[in-house]
């Protein structure tokens, strides 16, 4: 038989027995729903409002308080509860949250490039300064007998190419 | 309509309408479930806390807590004064609104 779990939600005092496989699907709702309310700033109480919605279902189940709740049964409760969606219509998908650093890729870049832009890509990327990058490359590259000079080569053909850092 | 023209216009109706349920009196999510669910707004918590939540950063809505018989509290929403001019200013416009597409497609 599977394990059973007791589960405290937000909220209520009696402790929800679940099956093993009810259990994981509550965590994974809950995971999913945390994920999904990364930006928003109220996220702890949006979860403590949820798990207070899934706990008054469960207790409105048929049977006494320290009943066993099914996988199937809390699958229709969160079914219920529905997923999280912070959409709204004045969010478009794809515009970086204010506040927030893009995100940098790291490519080759060709504007400003001595050979094939690895240096000028790994400058932006680092934030270092690129004279500074082609200098612990040259160095690296005699430190270690040409070894770099192969490191060099591979990323060049291993990084994508952009025109800009801008495009990074 | 290309269903998701409608879906952006419903998402933004939305938050009025919750204007507008809320502006009845005390009610909780619950209710709000309920009432939407009657058309074709239905939503489902998932949904509506994290906007109700958005609604009262915004200073549209505020809530207390109220002990219910059975279970833990319950917050009840409320308006605010800038949730019930939000919502005076959205009814002259839809009205507006509505006229102005009755007029035109006439």
């Amino acid at each position: 038989m599977d394990k059973t779990i007791s589960v405290g939600l937000s909220g209520h005092d009696q402790q929800f027995r679940m099956e093993q496989g009810a259990y994981d699907s509550l965590v994974r709702y809950l995971e999913r729903a945390e994920g999904r309310l990364q930006d928003d700033p109220d996220r702890a109480e949006v979860l403590r409002d949820l798990e207070r919605s899934i706990g008054d279902r469960l207790a409105a189940l048929p049977g006494t308080g320290d009943r066993l709740v099914t996988a199937d049964e809390i699958e229709e409760v969160l079914d219920e509860v529905g997923a999280v969606d912070t959409g709204r219509a004045d969010e478009h998908e794809g515009v970086p949250p204010a506040g927030q650093p893009r995100r940098r890729r790291l490519t080759r870049i060709r504007e400003g490039q001595q050979i094939a832009g690895v240096c000028t890509g790994l400058a932006a990327y680092s934030e270092i300064r690129v004279d500074w990058v082609r200098t612990i490359f040259v160095l690296a590259a005699l430190v270690t007998a040409g070894l770099f000079v192969i490191v060099y080569i591979a990323m060049a053909f291993i990084l994508p190419v952009v025109e800009a850092p801008e495009a990074a | 309509m290309h269903p998701s023209k409608l879906g952006q216009l419903r998402k933004g109706l939305l938050e009025f309408l919750i204007l507008d349920i809320v502006s009845t009196g005390d009610v909780y999510v619950a209710d709000i479930v309920e009432r939407l669910g009657r058309t074709d707004f239905a939503t489902r918590e998932g949904t509506l806390y994290p906007l109700l939540s958005t609604m009262r950063r915004e200073g549209l809505l505020d809530y207390d807590w109220r002990e219910s018989a059975a279970g833990p509290p319950r917050k009840y929403y409320r308006l605010t004064d800038l949730g019930r001019d939000h919502l005076a200013e959205f009814r002259t416009y839809w009205a507006s609104l509505t006229a102005l597409i009755d007029e035109l497609g006439r």
